[in-house]
């Protein structure tokens, strides 16, 4: 899952995308409205967290803007003001959820996963292929009854080929949904975290889950 | 309807002075109307006696020159009258001839020889107040007689008395329609006060827009509605600015507690955390709960001046030792962003004031300039004596005020850029608006001064204190 996160204060965007970082997700985190469209219109988030009080274009205009170019990307926007006005108006601009500061890290975490399950195919929180269990709020791995250590990224793939299960998904998809900006595409991170995988879910295992189909990419697939 | 309201109290005074205007003027009209009358019945009754000592003259026997009882008591029946009596007296006062009218009977006839004989001649009133006699001397041929002649008092009093009967009738029948015209009089020019009261009892914080009704904005009805008004107009103005500043207030304390509570929330979130994490996790919560301890100051600093509730600690300060401690605590910020500052003050200069509050002065208009300064320049102090006003020029190297905002900057939470500013040292857009209250409450002013694309130029004047050394004092 990859998220935007617009946000000025530099504590407030220093907080967020580190909790969302350490959920798994691969967040990019930028401080202007300018730079937020444009990011919102090359790159496929999954979803934006939207500053209202940013350098202009403001939240509001920043949705709208992402609106009028027919960008879906939910959006939810976090503001400092809680009158019903101010939050008719962002929802008015094209925002999908908004947050009153202060808020609990889990209801934003919460919130997204919400706008993420919203748009996309509902997927069930536990994801189950053959034998492999994933527990998507607890981020927890069975295979077989036998609980599986992951770091975070190593997660984050699994998560990603899970909920696309059956369906080969390209090395492009993969680094635009598992990695933030810093994804040097040259590089051959995705191989390497691909056979990791591979290793701790398929061990000592005569059949793979994880298969490679050669020169389109990578398939999660239940027997 | 009370017996307090306006209305009724209007009515009974109305009534009560009507009361009164009525009784005097009936009072007067019965006093005239019976002096009137009197004294027409006496004429009347004068001109009888005259006509009648004359028709007795031509009876006279002119061969002997005397009176005839006969022809007397004929004449004297021509002259006849109920309510009259007529006794013809000899001079000696004894009875010559007489009416047989009941008042001719009653009059005392003893009282008459008396009056007689004494030659009390004229009008009088006799029997308690029942008649008046007329007594008149009667030269009859060689004779003299005296003519008695009295008038009963009754029809008079009878007609004095229907008038007071009439008076008595009229008077309440007048005292009640007027009261009751006065009552509805007074109720119609009171109805829009019921109206306004109506309206002023239904306008609450939530309906402050709301005005009453001006009926007719020259009466005096009017006037006191525009005026209402006019209250109404000034309540819910103060009332939006305080709404306003709540919502700036809160939405400028929500920010660090956001971020207070997502770095918790987001630190305690895993165990397996180093020593460096935490570390700048604390850092971060340190910085913010300076910047939020700040922010409380001076919304807490804001909040006593609106109610009036700063006293002022005033004691003799020297300006120059006022900006060189402003200026040393915030030599770090400076540091930080690469800008010097460099103080040119005046020695001796004195102003009577609040140490406290002036450094807040200082303090806040060198940290605007620090922070909008260009990198690697200068922020210069000067102070100066401006007639008779300690001057204090802060001026800085940035890119100055846009037009717009020259006015705004003065105002609270308003930040010519819109960006916010980083944490460290980030101000609420109070800085200014507190600066300029702590000069106005020590009787001086804090103004823009110069602003361009080189800079700008902040000037805050004081009234000096006590007698600058230097200056003479006799």
């Amino acid at each position: 899952m990859r998220l935007l996160v617009v946000e000025d204060d530099p504590d407030m965007s220093r907080f967020i995308t580190r909790g969302l970082s350490e959920q798994a997700y691969a967040v990019d985190a930028v401080v202007t409205g300018e730079s937020a469209i444009e990011h919102a219109l090359t790159i496929p988030y999954d979803a934006i967290v939207l500053d209202v009080m940013i350098p202009a274009p403001d939240g509001l205009e920043v949705c709208r803007a992402l609106r009028r170019h027919g960008t879906h990307t939910p959006i939810l926007i976090l503001t400092a003001r809680d009158a019903v006005r101010d939050r008719v108006e962002g929802l008015d601009a094209g925002a999908d959820d908004y947050l009153v500061k202060p808020f609990e890290f889990a209801e934003l975490l919460a919130r997204l996963r919400a706008l993420v399950r919203r748009r996309g195919a509902p997927h069930a929180p536990l994801i189950e292929i053959g034998d492999l269990r994933i527990d998507t709020l607890a981020h927890r791995v069975t295979r077989d009854g036998r609980e599986l250590t992951l770091t975070t990224k190593e997660y984050a793939l699994l998560e990603y080929l899970a909920v696309n299960a059956g369906r080969v998904m390209g090395r492009e998809e993969i680094a635009e949904h598992v990695w933030n900006e810093e994804f040097d595409p040259f590089s051959n991170l995705i191989e390497v975290y691909v056979g990791r995988l591979r290793r701790i879910v398929d061990r000592e295992r005569t059949s793979s889950l994880i298969r490679t189909v050669r020169g389109a990419g990578y398939v999660l697939e239940g027997r | 309807m009370s017996l307090h309201s306006i209305r009724v109290r209007l009515t009974a005074w109305y009534a009560l002075l009507l009361a009164v205007a009525l009784l005097a003027a009936d009072a007067v009209t019965y006093v005239v109307a019976r002096n009137q009358i009197e004294r027409s019945a006496d004429s009347a009754l004068v001109s009888s006696v005259r006509n009648l000592t004359s028709a007795l003259r031509d009876e006279v026997d002119e061969d002997r020159g005397v009176l005839r009882l006969r022809s007397a008591n004929e004449m004297l029946a021509e002259f006849r009258d109920d309510d009259r009596g007529i006794v013809l007296l000899n001079a000696d006062g004894s009875e010559f001839a007489a009416h047989q009218s009941p008042v001719a009977r009653s009059l005392d006839r003893a009282l008459l020889r008396r009056l007689a004989a004494a030659h009390r001649f004229g009008l009088m009133t006799v029997g308690g107040g029942a008649a008046r006699l007329c007594l008149s001397p009667a030269r009859l041929g060689a004779q003299t007689f005296v003519v008695a002649a009295a008038q009963s008092r009754a029809p008079l009093e009878a007609t004095l008395e229907d008038l007071r009967t009439a008076m008595w009738a009229t008077a309440p029948v007048a005292l009640i329609v007027a009261s009751l015209g006065g009552y509805f009089l007074a109720r119609k020019s009171l109805s829009p006060v019921v109206r306004m009261s109506e309206k002023a009892r239904a306008i609450s914080a939530a309906n402050l827009s709301e005005r009453v009704e001006v009926a007719n904005a020259r009466d005096e009805l009017g006037e006191l509605a525009a005026t209402l008004n006019e209250l109404l107009e000034r309540l819910a103005r103060s009332f939006s600015e305080q709404r306003r500043f709540m919502a700036d207030a809160s939405h400028e304390l929500r920010t660090p507690v956001a971020i207070l509570q997502g770095e918790l929330d987001v630190t305690l979130s895993r165990h397996d955390r180093n020593a460096a994490d935490y570390r700048e996790s604390l850092e971060v919560m340190h910085r913010t709960v300076r910047r939020l301890t700040r922010i409380v100051r001076d919304l807490f600093l804001l909040a006593r001046s609106d109610a009036g509730d700063i006293p002022l600690h005033r004691e003799l300060l020297y300006v120059d030792d006022l900006v060189s401690q402003t200026a040393r605590a915030y030599r770090t910020l400076a540091a930080d962003r690469d800008v010097a500052i460099v103080a040119e003050c005046a020695e001796d200069l004195r102003v009577d004031g609040d140490e406290d509050l002036l450094q807040r002065m200082i303090g806040n208009l060198l940290e605007n300039a620090i922070r909008h300064t260009a990198h690697g320049t200068e922020v210069r102090v000067r102070c100066l004596v401006d007639g008779r006003r300690a001057r204090i020029e802060v001026r800085d190297r940035g890119a100055g005020v846009p037009v717009e905002s020259r006015q705004r900057i003065f105002e609270r939470f308003y930040r010519a850029d819109p960006a916010r500013t980083p944490s460290n040292g980030s101000g609420a857009g109070l800085g200014l608006p507190i600066a300029r209250w702590i000069a106005e409450v020590h009787s001086g002013a804090l103004w823009l001064d110069q602003t361009g694309p080189d800079g700008s130029l902040f000037v805050a004047t004081l009234p000096l204190g006590g007698a600058a050394a230097g200056s003479s004092r006799v």
